[in-house]
């Protein structure tokens, strides 16, 4: 069972008008090969990205202000997992804002996750680099 | 008194004493078991009651069971048994009834059924026993004894389930469910550094079409990287699949610990520099084991790598010692720890424990350690160090004559 929630709701006070700074983007991503590469393939494409290892990792991260664009979430994750994650950023007003695309094997999501999209691993770079452009929260109206 | 009774009293009196001496002897008869009906008259004329008549339905219930029923004296001495038991035990009822109920099961389950049978005589008891079939055959059965009183004295009544069905149902069930888990985690596993793989190579692609040379060859390099870590968790998962299923074998033969340990280290010392560990060995030479040197090795080697992995950056200490009966080797990393609550979990098959995710290992690494430890009959554990980092102990058995127990 999965729940997903297609149309965030807009954030227009994050945006800054003419804002041209590169789209951030947090990986959260507890396997280090896969952390690296999606990172090397999103700075390729244009964004920044950032890499947290686990729940925890990335909310400390967020809280220290540098609030991305997107975060690109793993659901199996040590210390905090993906639910927990979500859970933590959803009661905290300044992140809960921030989109979510969830990265995950079939079968990993064992409980409905509140996120605006659901990739499938293994996921293509096109169809990686597509999806942050349709959900990051920079995107034009 | 006699000479002045009228002749036709005393022929009363002598047949009433007739009868009453023939009513005492049909009540002897019937306690005995002599008798097998009572002819009763009435007004409706002769009606015949056997005593066989009213014990047949339940004769007629107790040898159509598919369960085994005997009676039992209080001291195990087999009164009564239904044909059912006699299949079971594949002997005739004759040379059934009379012997010690214990002769049925073997020789290291008997205490367990002598006390079963002495506590049967005040409840109603049931434990799983063996019974001994046919020579050299065997059925898992239970035995459900509850005290009964018959004629005798108290008894025990006990019924002798055949569980032979229920366990085939039971192992089918577990070899299903354990395949499923398998898969479960053989995809799973899979799914991160093919996802990677994916990924470097839509990268390569972008690099090409750009013409960006620089960036191609340590993306291919990257891209290898990943095509060896899917072969190595393959080839991992094959073994997961051989343990789990009993059917790795030992290729057993003595084996000089010191060389083996010796071996791994020097196949690790790259990685270990790499990740700015220095590896420490502490041999002691001529430490001989009876086992597989290629699967120890790889318990070694999974055990070093986890080390590498977890205690990157500070040295590994790796000492090899023996004390009487067993050889010993310790590797001690200076890094994350294992916590206290994980310690026993990190040697289970599916166990997602933190710290492997953390680092993205295949988490199974010391799974196949410990399975292979356990079939040379020897022992792993894993211990945190208060000042940090964790220290696995592997015990062997030193003696050459020890043949490798087979862990079930």
């Amino acid at each position: 069972m999965v729940t997903g929630r297609k149309r965030h709701p807009r954030r227009n006070d994050l945006k800054k008008a003419g804002d041209t700074a590169a789209i951030k983007v947090l990986v959260v991503e507890d396997d280090p090969d896969l952390g690296e590469t999606l990172c090397e393939i999103l700075t390729m494409s244009g964004y920044r990205a950032s890499h947290a290892v686990d729940g925890v990792a990335a909310l400390e991260m967020l809280r220290d202000g540098d609030l991305p664009d997107l975060i690109l979430l793993d659901m199996m994750l040590p210390r905090l997992d993906g639910w927990g994650f979500r859970e933590a950023q959803l009661r905290d007003k300044t992140l809960k804002g921030i989109p979510v695309v969830v990265l995950s094997a079939v079968g990993e999501i064992v409980k409905p996750i509140n996120a605006d999209h659901i990739l499938r691993k293994p996921v293509t770079s096109e169809t990686l680099l597509a999806t942050i452009e349709r959900f990051h929260r920079r995107r034009p109206d | 008194m006699k000479a002045h009774l009228k002749p036709s009293v005393r022929l009363e009196l002598e047949e009433l004493r007739r009868r009453l001496q023939e009513a005492e002897e049909t009540l002897d008869a019937i306690r005995s078991g002599e008798v097998d009906a009572l002819v009763v008259s009435g007004s409706a004329g002769e009606k015949v009651f056997t005593l066989e008549g009213a014990e047949h339905p339940y004769r007629v219930l107790v040898e159509s069971m598919n369960e085994g029923a005997i009676s039992l004296s209080t001291d195990g001495i087999i009164l009564y048994c239904n044909s059912a038991f006699a299949r079971m035990v594949g002997s005739p009822l004759d040379q059934i009834m009379g012997r010690d109920v214990c002769e049925f099961v073997p020789a290291e389950e008997r205490d367990a059924l002598n006390r079963l049978i002495r506590n049967a005589s005040h409840e109603a008891l049931r434990a799983e026993m063996t019974l001994l079939a046919a020579p050299g055959a065997s059925l898992p059965t239970q035995f459900s004894l509850s005290p009964i009183s018959l004629e005798e004295g108290p008894s025990i009544g006990a019924i002798v389930t055949d569980l032979s069905e229920r366990k085939r149902n039971e192992q089918a069930e577990a070899a299903v469910k354990m395949r499923d888990d398998f898969l479960a985690t053989a995809s799973h596993e899979l799914r991160n550094p093919l996802s990677a793989l994916v990924l470097r190579l839509g990268l390569l692609e972008r690099h090409a079409a750009k013409g960006d040379l620089a960036q191609i060859q340590p993306s291919v390099r990257r891209a290898q990287d990943q095509t060896e870590r899917i072969g190595r968790l393959v080839d991992r998962l094959l073994d997961v699949s051989q343990l789990a299923s009993g059917k790795l074998k030992l290729d057993l033969a003595p084996c000089d610990l010191g060389e083996v340990v010796n071996e791994v280290a020097e196949r690790f010392s790259e990685q270990a520099s790499n990740s700015g560990s220095e590896l420490r060995l502490t041999l002691s030479g001529g430490i001989i084991a009876r086992g597989d040197k290629f699967r120890l090795d790889e318990a070694v080697s999974n055990v070093l790598s986890n080390a590498i992995k977890y205690g990157a950056g500070h040295p590994i200490d790796v000492q090899l010692k023996t004390n009487e009966e067993r050889a010993i080797l310790v590797v001690q990393d200076r890094g994350i720890g294992i916590p206290a609550e994980d310690l026993a979990r990190i040697f289970g098959r599916f166990e997602r424990t933190t710290i492997s995710r953390n680092y993205g290992g295949l988490g199974l690494g010391l799974y196949i350690a410990s399975e292979i430890v356990g079939q040379h009959g020897g022992s792993i554990r894993a211990e945190s160090r208060s000042h940090g980092g964790a220290r696995f102990v592997i015990e062997l058995p030193l003696s050459a004559n020890s043949e490798a127990r087979r862990k079930d």
